[in-house]
């Protein structure tokens, strides 16, 4: 196999342009996977960071800002406040000593930063307010990567895992897709941190969230847990992208089509529903000073007032629910307490993980999210050097293969009428609809399976990549059929986990059992491919809750 | 979305076609980048804030605006709207976040209480000024 060959051929035959070997190999560079490379990279490790964008500039959060939860190690009064914040909403799914050590460590990480330099807004009193977690962070956290060493590979995206003949992650394969060259990474141990998926939906920031980390990890063999707690909605602008309820800053006053009030959350969903449109207005605030503020302090979101004209102290606007799916909630990757996966060698971290464990059934909301984020990240990058002088250098000279599968190697002939943009909308009209995802009911989540199943039957079977072209579209071709696989696959463990849940609680909820069921505490772990499985785990006996909320 | 790059202040240096997250531009060494798929821009922004010469406009919206006066645009300001919000300057990141305008709204707004039953918002709110270090 020549160099000169078509990407596809080159990587179906294992002929790489650039082969490296590290310890410990990261799989996405948002927040979670820095944090992961730095913790890894303070243990000793060497470690190489793959980003399908570029590191620092990639994630929701490198459009929006978020403040993330941390507790105090001197303050027991804030340390329950953060650990039991969302208990209330966890319906008995989560367990108190995961919130103490998660944002524990979020804390420290933090703590690091300010050590580093990092300059934390102040308060009039002098005291610092840390935790906004914005483009500026992760812009830092890429500087701090680069004087730590660690080697960043920019639009480099993963295509698949290296697998040894025992099941062992021990690397990942990939293109770049500015220059198309092809890429392996060989590495003691990998930490996947590539996000949720919002199916596509264009909030900001979000769209390079194709839950690609899902299918490279469910390809390993890893497991899902709550991935029936996806049904994440939130509110934004009718024609806006920024889905962050805080800019509105308690202005708001929300109305349906008719102009009745109503209320954040249910209300208004069921108000676009039933009266088709709902309305948002800042008229309450008349102090144009207030006003002034409201628009500036939060300029990340309300840029779409001055993008549109609209003057939200005047005139109402229109509001949508967005699907967020699991970026802002809890399913993903099931997790071992050292962030290790099901999978030897794999660990996960960040939102492509299930972050039950602090969060049980949802909703996490930003906060919390981005605490996980950053403290999960350190936990699965120590893990991940454990593992890595474990195995210590027999790690790469161990026989490996990629595992991909779907849009990789069809398991049938080359099938040209599969167009993936259709795909991505079949997946999308189940996903993003209000009232298929956010309400759920039984019928409908049976039939979007059969229909899901069986465009993976024929992804599977004759998604293949393209012959010829140039290196570069011929690598975001690749990109594209493995994005689109990837969607269709987390929709799948979504849908299946739904419709196993027959209650709702949570992020989950069903019209046809619209009640909490108590014996269905437990969680539900799914995996599979070709044929998607779910099976019950019960809830952990031996988790802590605060008094009355073991629900 | 990315609406345009203004070409006569673009200094061809790539930087946007590095840093976009979901490869919206076709390269054009020395040159203006290429919008090459539009329909994949997903407003983070990151372009505007990496631009070194806040060539580039991108908006919160999810459908192309018409219309638009670019020249009325630049001379605005909008360009550099959100860097400069975000403390962005020559394309740099700031190395701190230095928004002045949450605590006094914060402070004249005041908090209202939440309502005593809803557990969650009542702790958060008793925690509040404990968050600061």
């Amino acid at each position: 196999m020549s160099l000169n060959s078509n990407v596809a051929e080159r990587l179906a035959a294992g002929v790489y342009d650039v082969e490296l070997t590290t310890d410990v190999l990261v799989i996405g560079g948002s927040l979670s996977g820095s944090w992961a490379a730095i913790a890894a990279v303070e243990e000793g490790a060497s470690v190489i960071v793959v980003e399908k964008g570029y590191v620092g500039a990639s994630g929701p959060i490198a459009a929006g800002s978020v403040g993330a939860y941390f507790i105090k190690p001197d303050d027991p009064i804030q340390r329950e406040a953060m650990v039991n914040a969302r208990m209330a909403l966890a319906f008995g799914l989560a367990d108190s000593r995961w919130g103490e050590r998660i944002l524990d460590q979020s804390f420290r990480n933090l703590e690091k930063m300010a050590q580093w330099g990092y300059k934390w807004p102040r308060i009039q009193d002098g005291r610092e307010k840390r935790g906004g977690i914005t483009p500026n962070v992760l812009a830092f956290l890429r500087q701090q990567l680069e004087r730590l060493n660690v080697t960043l590979l920019d639009n480099s995206p993963a295509l698949e895992l290296l697998v040894s003949e025992d099941g062992v992650a021990v690397g990942a394969v990939g293109v770049n897709r500015r220059t198309g060259q092809t890429w392996a990474v060989r590495a003691g141990a990998v930490v996947v941190a590539t996000g949720g998926t919002a199916f596509l939906s264009k909030i900001a920031g979000a769209n390079g969230n194709t839950g690609d980390g899902y299918l490279l990890a469910a390809e390993a063999g890893a497991e899902f847990s709550g991935m029936e707690f996806t049904g994440q909605f939130h509110i934004k602008p009718y024609h806006g992208t920024l889905s962050k309820g805080s800019f509105r800053f308690g202005a708001g006053t929300l109305s349906d089509n008719n102009g009745k009030e109503i209320q954040l959350g249910r209300q208004t969903v069921n108000a676009i529903l039933e009266t088709g449109a709902a309305w948002d207005s800042f008229g309450q605030v008349e102090d144009p000073e207030t006003q002034e503020l409201i628009l500036k302090s939060n300029y990340v979101a309300t840029q779409y007032f001055d993008d549109t004209g609209i003057n939200p102290f005047k005139e109402k606007y229109r509001v949508d629910f967005i699907c967020e799916g699991s970026i802002r909630a809890t399913g993903g990757i099931a997790i071992n307490d050292d962030l290790s996966t099901t999978v030897p060698g794999l660990f996960a971290s960040g939102d492509v993980t299930s972050r039950e464990k602090v969060n049980g059934a949802g909703p996490p909301g930003g906060g919390p999210a981005a605490g996980w984020a950053i403290g999960a990240g350190t936990y699965a990058g120590q893990g991940a050097v454990r593992f890595a002088r474990k195995i210590g250098a027999a790690a790469h000279s161990r026989k490996a293969r990629g595992v991909g599968g779907a849009g990789l190697r069809p398991t049938g002939q080359r099938r040209d009428d599969i167009v993936l943009k259709e795909v991505i909308a079949t997946v999308q009209e189940e996903m993003l609809a209000l009232d298929r995802n956010f309400y759920r009911s039984g019928e409908n989540l049976s039939a979007s399976l059969s229909k899901f199943d069986s465009l993976w039957r024929t992804l599977r079977a004759g998604l293949a990549p393209l012959p010829g072209g140039d290196d570069r579209s011929s690598a975001r071709n690749l990109l594209r059929a493995r994005e689109t696989a990837s969607l269709l696959a987390a929709a799948r463990w979504m849908n299946a986990s739904a419709l196993e849940r027959t209650e709702t609680r949570g992020l989950h909820r069903r019209s046809d059992f619209p009640k909490l069921d108590s014996t269905q505490r437990h969680h539900l772990i799914s995996g599979g491919l070709d044929e998607v499985w779910v099976r019950r785990v019960p809830a952990d006996p031996t988790a802590t809750f605060p008094e009355g909320l073991a629900a | 979305m990315i609406e345009f790059i203004a070409e006569d202040i673009c200094n061809g240096c790539g930087k946007c076609v590095e840093v976009c997250p979901t490869d919206v531009f076709d390269p054009a060494p020395g040159q203006t980048p290429l919008i090459a798929r539009h329909d994949d821009c997903h407003s983070c922004r990151q372009c505007a804030l990496h631009c070194p010469v806040s060539a580039i406009y991108v908006t919160l919206l999810n459908k192309p605006s018409e219309g638009l006066n670019h020249a009325a645009l630049i001379s605005a300001g909008k360009l550099s709207a959100y860097a400069d919000w975000l403390g962005w300057k020559n394309g740099e990141p700031p190395g701190g976040d230095f928004n002045p305008y949450t605590e006094p709204l914060r402070e004249k707004r005041g908090e209202r209480p939440p309502d005593p039953s809803d557990r969650v918002r009542r702790q958060l709110y008793e925690a509040k000024d404990r968050n600061y270090i």
